[in-house]
């Protein structure tokens, strides 16, 4: 299919620049002329024309109601500007490399800062997305451990009894498939409240919002979708609202279309909301299934503290009434953006830090930059001092130049953003908050011109100083240089110092990522292929023939070739599932009635810890003699063995998971090792496993397969497989198990690549400094290497004394930063994203690098200090 | 003081009496350039329309999505009674100061 859509980014911009009356009809006059252009003159045309337009149409529609102002600048202050300007471009073009070290240097610096404060300003400086995002918090129910979700019935409670809380909505997960379509695929949904979206204050941009109506039980289906799956799935068809869908098998019409930049924040990824339709006749509305998470609205004018305080009163209610539900619960009110952020505000403030690091590496290169060429500009400035030109104006002219080298700076940092913001996008989606809503706009551009302007500024002006100082006596040659070197010395040692803080933190990341992923997860990934399947569309109504059509996917993927292990899982370790139930244990019970926790439920076929292998600490696997109908078993773990029964063995006592009724008392037949849930660093807890067709209800399954060769190599086996068994579930997720693995610590893996980036990049930072530093300093001491050499100084000698120089800055720079590298991490402590104060290896490694980088930048200099020719030098004078 | 149309705003306001209920901006541009011979900016037609609704001589109403449009919906323009009179007059005004002139029209072409 052809796309005759504009470029994206052009469209926006325009947007920007648009009033807000007529952007939605321009940019929709636009976009139809762009499609006709795209067909009649190909698509180069028509970008060139939409580009042409677009602007067009803004600027004339842009200024639209201002009268145009007489701009009457002050003469006498840019009298002269223009030949200043003409000047300073005049300068740039005739020393080009220079120019193009102290832009590509500044936009390197001033790039990065702003590439990561494009990914936090959404993430963390932002106000959520929605009308009401000021006001909206979730509520827990807390059991004085972690924060867990609500039944319907105690939310119901809630929303009823509150005053400080205007909305109270139930969220649930809902992945429906969607059938009679050539590939069935399966939706990310949510279940919600009707009340949802009048909450965020979101209002569809076609159709119409859930009433009341559609959350009765039994009425008919109704679902609102976004507008991605709009456009994607109905081809932005108006039409697409009133038309009927099936989804597993159900008729639903589609009554409303989210607008555009709706962001589901609380749910990412979600396509489609149905509402919950739970009344609380339904055995899912109830206290203690703790399937909901509720996401709440304060009332206007009301304080967090006072709605918690109000909310925990309720909670303390319920518990008075209702003590075996909820013996030790209280509630908590988290406002949702503090949720949101939580899990990736160290990341991104270690990112700022760091990047905060190469800035200033940056801005001191640049200042030994320019300061070197104000060595060498000494002359100019003392010759146009000497005909009569003004300190003002000479100041005045380096200004210029600095300005126009900060926004140059600026314009490259906005252009390296423009092109990584893809990138950071794609590597910020594993996880960060909002990363959908990272890009470039009029924010981010301010924040690259400000800080290329001060970067500019500031490091433009300490050398003109040095410049206009040095005009008096600059005609004078061959004086003392001493004072400039130096300070270009102290530039050059502070630029090691800060290298060697991010060298350092990239390491001490390194180390704490190998550690993390040396951690035993409890089972083999290598070798692993995970599927995960839904068995939906009419003939799987029922549990049985969900059931044998997963007893049938695992004797087909047990015989394929190359595999040498098969078996289905209800949720994959580190696979981002959650699903706990109640355990109950018979023994204790008769001790306590109230006893019972929380355990990680699995159903597996025969053969998953065979598959996986799990260490069986006691008792027995399962066999395929155990299946529904015969005596209902379980296998736990070692955590749940040691907790419960400790000094006495698990076997043969007998559990209850869940609430059933009547109770289905499993026996105890096994005790296996632990296995990661829900992420390496954190323990797996109490874990129990089911045969799959001896569970309450049919689970939708996942597949793992072992193979003895690279299990990539099996991925479109065992697709096709599956897929001949029968057409309408759906396949996803068929990779390696290492990739499930990966992507939960690809949050990580991302704040570890970047921060390496960083520590690169100031590495070369630095080398280029020494090196400015070195070569100029063997330029300005010819004289002296001349005598030297002609007093008989051999050429090693020569050389030495230059890489001595070089050494005792790089020396110099490396103690500094490597003791405010231990000082920064001691003050972050172990907390900061696994950073440790770390062991002498971690900091010998950063002295290595730093010293290696000291030396080779220093060599060409030195070498050219050796073949100092005293005949050639001298002579000069 | 009588306000009086612009060259433009003449123009633009007989396109939308031709255009009808399909009056919007690449439409109105295109009756411009076809029927005028003036090829003319959306920008320009934009910038037109919004004064000639600010004085009150043209409304506007949002249509429905097309897909062509990438979802977006069309602003349709019409002529409100005052746009209507003041039209009326502007023309009128023409018909008298070219009375008598000739066949100046059919020159042109």
């Amino acid at each position: 299919m052809t796309d005759h859509r504009p470029p994206r980014w052009l469209t926006w911009m325009v947007a920007r620049a648009l009033p807000r009356t007529l952007r939605e009809a321009v940019l929709g006059d636009l976009a139809e002329s762009y499609a006709r252009r795209v067909v009649v003159e190909g698509r180069p045309a028509a970008n060139r024309h939409y580009w042409r337009d677009g602007w067009a149409v803004a600027r004339s529609l842009g200024t639209l109601s201002d009268e145009p102002t007489q701009l009457t600048p002050p003469r006498f202050a840019l009298d002269g500007f223009g030949a200043d300007l003409r000047f300073a471009f005049r300068l740039y073009s005739r020393r080009p490399a220079v120019t193009a070290l102290v832009l590509v240097t500044l936009g390197l610096g001033v790039g990065g800062a702003t590439a990561i404060y494009s990914v936090v300003k959404p993430a963390l400086l932002e106000a959520l997305p929605y009308p009401y995002g000021q006001r909206l918090v979730l509520v827990w129910e807390q059991d004085g451990g972690g924060a867990s979700n609500m039944g319907f019935t105690t939310i119901a409670d809630v929303r009823d009894q509150t005053k400080s809380l205007d909305r109270v909505a139930a969220m649930g997960y809902w992945a429906p498939t969607w059938l009679g379509i050539s590939d069935p695929i399966r939706l990310t949904g949510q279940k919600v409240s009707p009340t949802f979206f009048g909450m965020l204050g979101v209002v569809p941009a076609l159709g119409r919002d859930f009433l009341p109506a559609d959350d009765l039980v039994g009425g008919p289906k109704v679902a609102i979708i976004s507008h991605r799956l709009w456009r994607e799935r109905f081809a932005a068809d108006p039409a697409a609202v009133g038309r009927s869908i099936s989804l597993d098998g159900n008729p639903f019409t589609v009554i409303g279309i989210l607008p555009d930049d709706f962001e589901a924040l609380v749910a990412p990824g979600t396509d489609i909301w149905e509402p919950l339709r739970y009344d609380l006749s339904l055995p899912q509305a109830c206290r203690d299934c703790r399937h909901l998470r509720a996401l709440a609205r304060l009332a206007p004018g009301v304080s967090l503290g006072a709605a918690a305080s109000e909310v925990n009163l309720i909670a303390a209610r319920l518990a008075a009434e209702y003590p075996k539900i909820y013996a030790r619960n209280t509630m908590l009110v988290e406002p949702l953006k503090t949720n949101l952020t939580k899990g990736s505000q160290a990341a991104l403030l270690l990112l700022f830090g760091a990047v905060g690091l190469v800035l200033a590496i940056a801005c001191a290169n640049v200042a030994n930059l320019l300061l070197g060429q104000a060595v060498q500009r000494r002359h100019e400035f003392a010759v146009r001092m000497a005909v009569g030109s003004g300190r003002e104006r000479l100041v005045r002219q380096v200004l210029l130049e600095s300005v126009l080298l900060g926004l140059g700076g600026a314009v490259v940092a906005v252009t390296l953003t423009g092109i990584l913001s893809g990138t950071i996008r794609a590597a910020a989606a594993a996880g960060l908050p909002r990363a959908g809503a990272i890009g470039v706009d009029w924010s981010v551009l301010l924040f690259a011109a400000v800080t290329g302007l001060i970067a500019g500024i500031l490091f433009g002006l300490l050398p003109a100083r040095a410049s206009l100082e040095s005009a008096t006596d600059g005609l004078r040659s061959g004086t003392r240089i001493t004072s400039r070197h130096r300070a270009r010395q102290i530039l050059v040692v502070a630029e090691v110092a800060l290298a060697a803080v991010l060298v350092v933190g990239a390491v001490l990341l390194t180390r704490s990522m190998g550690r993390l992923l040396a951690i035993d997860p409890g089972f083999e990934s290598d070798g692993i292929v995970t599927a995960s399947l839904q068995a939906s569309g009419p003939e799987f109504k029922t549990d049985t023939a969900v059931w044998r059509y997963y007893g049938r996917v695992h004797e087909a993927v047990k015989a394929l070739r190359g595999v040498t292990g098969a078996a289905l899982v209800s949720q994959l370790p580190l696979g981002g599932g959650s699903d706990s139930w109640g355990v109950r244990s018979e023994s204790r019970l008769q001790r306590n009635p109230d006893d019972a926790f929380q355990a990680f439920r699995y159903a597996v076929t025969p053969g998953y810890f065979e598959t996986m292998r799990i260490r069986r600490i006691d008792g027995r696997f399962f066999t395929p003699a155990d299946r529904g109908g015969s005596d209902p078993i379980a296998i736990v773990n070692q955590s749940y063995a040691q907790s419960q029964f400790p000094g006495t063995s698990a076997l043969g006592e007998r559990i209850q998971i869940g609430g059933t009724k009547p109770p289905i008392w499993r026996t105890i037949v096994g005790v296996v090792g632990d296995v990661s849930q829900q992420s390496l660093d954190q323990p797996s807890g109490p874990q129990v496993y089911v045969p799959y067709d001896q569970w309450i209800f049919a689970d939708d399954l996942a597949l793992v397969a072992r193979t003895d060769g690279d299990p990539t190599g099996l991925i479109s086996a065992l697709r096709q497989t599956i897929r001949s068994i029968h057409a309408d579930p759906t396949i996803e997720g068929v990779r390696p198990m290492n990739a499930v693995i990966g992507t939960g610590v690809s949050q990580r893996r991302m704040v570890l690549r970047l921060f390496e980036g960083f520590a690169l990049l100031s590495l070369i930072l630095a080398a280029v400094g020494i090196y400015g530093v070195m070569a100029s300093g063997v330029a300005e001491r010819a004289r002296e290497l001349g005598i030297r050499a002609a007093l008989g100084a051999s050429a090693t000698a020569l050389r030495q004394s230059v890489l001595r120089e070089s050494v005792t800055l790089g020396a110099t720079g490396l103690v500094i930063g490597l003791g405010a590298a231990g000082l920064l991490a001691r003050a972050l402590g172990s907390g900061l994203y696994g950073l440790e104060v770390g062991e002498p290896l971690v900091y010998g490694a950063a002295a290595a690098a730093l010293l290696g980088t000291t030396v080779a930048a220093a060599w060409i200099p030195a070498a050219r200090a050796a073949r100092n020719d005293p005949a050639v030098t001298l002579q000069a004078e | 003081m009588t306000a009086y149309l612009g060259d433009l705003e003449q123009l633009i306001l007989l396109a939308l009496l031709r255009l009808g209920p399909e009056a919007y901006g690449v439409a109105i541009a295109e009756a411009l350039a076809e029927r005028a011979g003036r090829e003319t900016s959306l920008g320009a037609v934009y910038k037109t329309l919004t004064r000639l609704e600010q004085k009150g001589y043209v409304r506007a109403t949002m249509g429905e999505p097309t897909p062509e449009r990438g979802g977006r919906r069309k602003r349709f323009y019409q002529l409100t009674p005052p746009g209507r009179k003041m039209l009326a007059a502007s023309l009128a005004a023409i018909r008298r100061l070219s009375a008598g002139l000739g066949n100046l029209a059919s020159e042109e072409s």
